[in-house]
């Protein structure tokens, strides 16, 4: 019995001490940092003022912080609208019988695993660039002279371009998933919605939906969070002197951090960062609550 | 008679699948264009980029010399390599064993333990980094490899128990109660059976890990903050911000290659590992 006590402890106890250090005692203590005021990030805690929520009145009356929460809303209704139904079109045609499927698989999800800041600059230094680039010697080529002279890195279209480039390197990942999980439902579904006469729609809304349920819920779990900690994308697109793809999470880095321009308009306040990221999580933990009250798992009925 | 009939059956069937492929054809075509005139530019000049005529005149691997040497990008490579051995060995080094000890062995507290690591995994990393940023400072970690090193080790510890636990969920029992019938003890019939046997799990962990290592940015961005410490991803970006200002196009599009290039050629050759990977962890998650 004493044998199998060390067992445990010397295989489990690794693991769980890292679990301790870096995720636990930080999440709670980034979540008390959120109620004190901290200049400095790294002051010791004896020197933090306990403010109460005055934390949170400053940062939701700062402009820049509402229009984080916007842009973050943007990034999370629209793009995700775009960027699922996207994939759910993908993984439809991928399982629809096509020839070739392990390729076109293999060949959508390919940008997920290139490293964001080398297909950032892939878009910005050559897709979207206003002399040589792709996009306008394609317009050009169509003869649509207005999409032709688009300024896609121009301040008012940075937004946009940004979710361009974001939503083609995220399809592949959610068009994965959905592919595993449509694989997975049996072919006689399908075969007796045919022998009753029921067209390719039919059968996506009455046989493919209602049994990807789960696995849609998972899609937009792992979608909220991923728009939730939005940061690479945003600070690749933005170029220090305008704000328009500022999200919660570029918010916490500049008030804690700094702008790397050292140009920051936020006055350093460890405090107010560690306020955005509590205000990050919480919103991950609504939307999940939302999400099991409106789709409850299929393991539970 | 029978055959060519089948055959043209077969051909009509293959028609009305084609405007299934326009989709998948334009999204493809567009990565290909993508990706390859970045290459071809990365040969070219920037003149020759200006004025629309990549590889005019021949093949230009001077771009590549000069990115690797006179902007670092052979020692942010260098690093990165460090970071993604480092913190792959570590991963499964730790996660391993515990792994094992939550799918095969019943203890008291063990579910306590499992929900340890699933909370660990719901806390967003924003949460992590300020509490962690002071941890290091208290130890005099800053400016040395070893935060990063040891960052990436833990960070990717709760995914890694999770998905090897679902692994050797999946192993037949008899092996390793053969081992302790022969007097092997638990530790023992793990490294010397279990361990083994996991292999294809613990490859595909790997493989994972090494892509999200090699690719992560937020951690390096606040963790190493020396240029000798810089990772690819916060090196290239270094790059791309000097370069904007030199105008060193072609410079600028080998370093993008070569930072694309490890992940790619993994990828290249092990889509299906790094694919089943993916979907394993994401959806049973």
């Amino acid at each position: 019995m004493k044998k199998k006590k060390w067992f445990l402890i010397s295989f489990l106890a690794p693991a769980v001490f890292c679990m301790f250090a870096i995720f636990l005692y930080p999440g709670v203590r980034t979540l008390l940092m959120s109620f004190f005021k901290v200049p400095f990030i790294t002051d010791n805690m004896s020197s933090w003022k306990f403010v109460g929520i005055s934390n949170y009145i400053e940062i939701f009356t700062s402009p820049l912080y509402r229009q984080s929460l916007i842009n973050f809303l943007k990034i999370w209704l629209i793009g995700g609208i775009v960027i699922l139904s996207l994939s759910m079109l993908f993984s439809v045609i991928i399982t629809s019988g096509i020839k070739g499927k392990g390729f076109w698989r293999a060949a959508i999800y390919l940008p997920h695993i290139i490293s964001s800041v080398a297909l950032v600059s892939m878009w910005l230094q050559y897709v979207f660039n206003n002399q040589y680039g792709m996009f306008k010697k394609l317009f050009a080529l169509l003869h649509w002279e207005k999409m032709e002279q688009f300024q896609w890195t121009s301040p008012d279209h940075l937004f946009l371009s940004m979710m361009i480039a974001y939503t083609f390197a995220g399809v592949g990942f959610y068009m994965l998933i959905l592919v595993a999980g449509i694989d997975g439902i049996s072919e006689d579904y399908y075969e007796a919605a045919r022998i009753e006469g029921a067209g390719a729609w039919k059968q996506f809304i009455d046989i493919t939906v209602p049994l990807l349920r789960d696995i849609i819920k998972r899609c937009i779990v792992l979608y909220s969070a991923a728009a939730a900690g939005f940061f690479v994308y945003s600070t690749l697109f933005s170029f220090n002197t305008e704000n328009a793809t500022v999200t919660p999470m570029v918010y916490m880095y500049e008030s804690v951090f700094g702008n790397s321009a050292g140009s920051s308009a936020l006055e350093l306040n460890v405090g107010a960062g560690a306020t955005a990221g509590v205000t990050i999580m919480v919103v991950i933990l609504f939307v999940n609550m939302i999400l099991n009250k409106l789709i409850p798992s299929t393991a539970e009925e | 008679m029978n055959t060519t009939s089948k055959k043209k059956r077969n051909i009509k069937k293959q028609l009305k699948h084609l405007p299934k492929y326009l989709p998948l054809v334009i999204w493809v075509a567009f990565t290909v264009a993508m990706i390859g005139w970045i290459f071809l530019a990365s040969l070219s000049t920037t003149s020759e980029i200006y004025s629309d005529s990549i590889l005019s005149s021949g093949i230009h691997i001077e771009n590549y010399i000069n990115v690797i040497k006179k902007h670092k990008l052979g020692l942010y490579f260098l690093n990165s390599l460090i970071y993604c051995a480092v913190g792959c060995t570590g991963v499964i080094l730790i996660a391993s064993p515990a792994a094992y000890a939550l799918s095969r062995v019943e203890f008291r507290g063990k579910s306590l333990v499992n929900n340890i690591f699933v909370m660990g995994m719901s806390i967003p990393q924003v949460m992590l980094v300020m509490p962690l940023f002071k941890m290091a400072t208290s130890l005099h970690l800053i400016g040395s490899r070893w935060t990063l090193m040891i960052l990436y080790i833990c960070t990717n510890v709760p995914f890694g128990v999770f998905f090897l636990s679902g692994f050797f969920l999946s192993l037949p029992k008899a092996l390793e109660e053969a081992a302790e019938i022969d007097g092997c003890t638990h530790a023992k019939a793990f490294w010397k059976i279990m361990f083994p046997l996991a292999q294809p799990g613990i490859v595909t962990l790997t493989i994972f890990n090494f892509i999200n290592i090699w690719n992560e940015y937020f951690m390096a961005l606040i963790f190493a903050n020396k240029t000798e410490l810089r990772t690819v991803s916060t090196g290239l970006q270094a790059i791309v911000q000097s370069m904007k200002y030199s105008g060193d196009w072609a410079g600028l599009f080998a370093g993008v290659i070569i930072v694309f290039l490890p992940t790619f050629l993994l990828y290249l050759f092990l889509s299906k590992t790094i694919m089943t990977g993916v979907t394993g962890g994401a959806v049973k998650g």
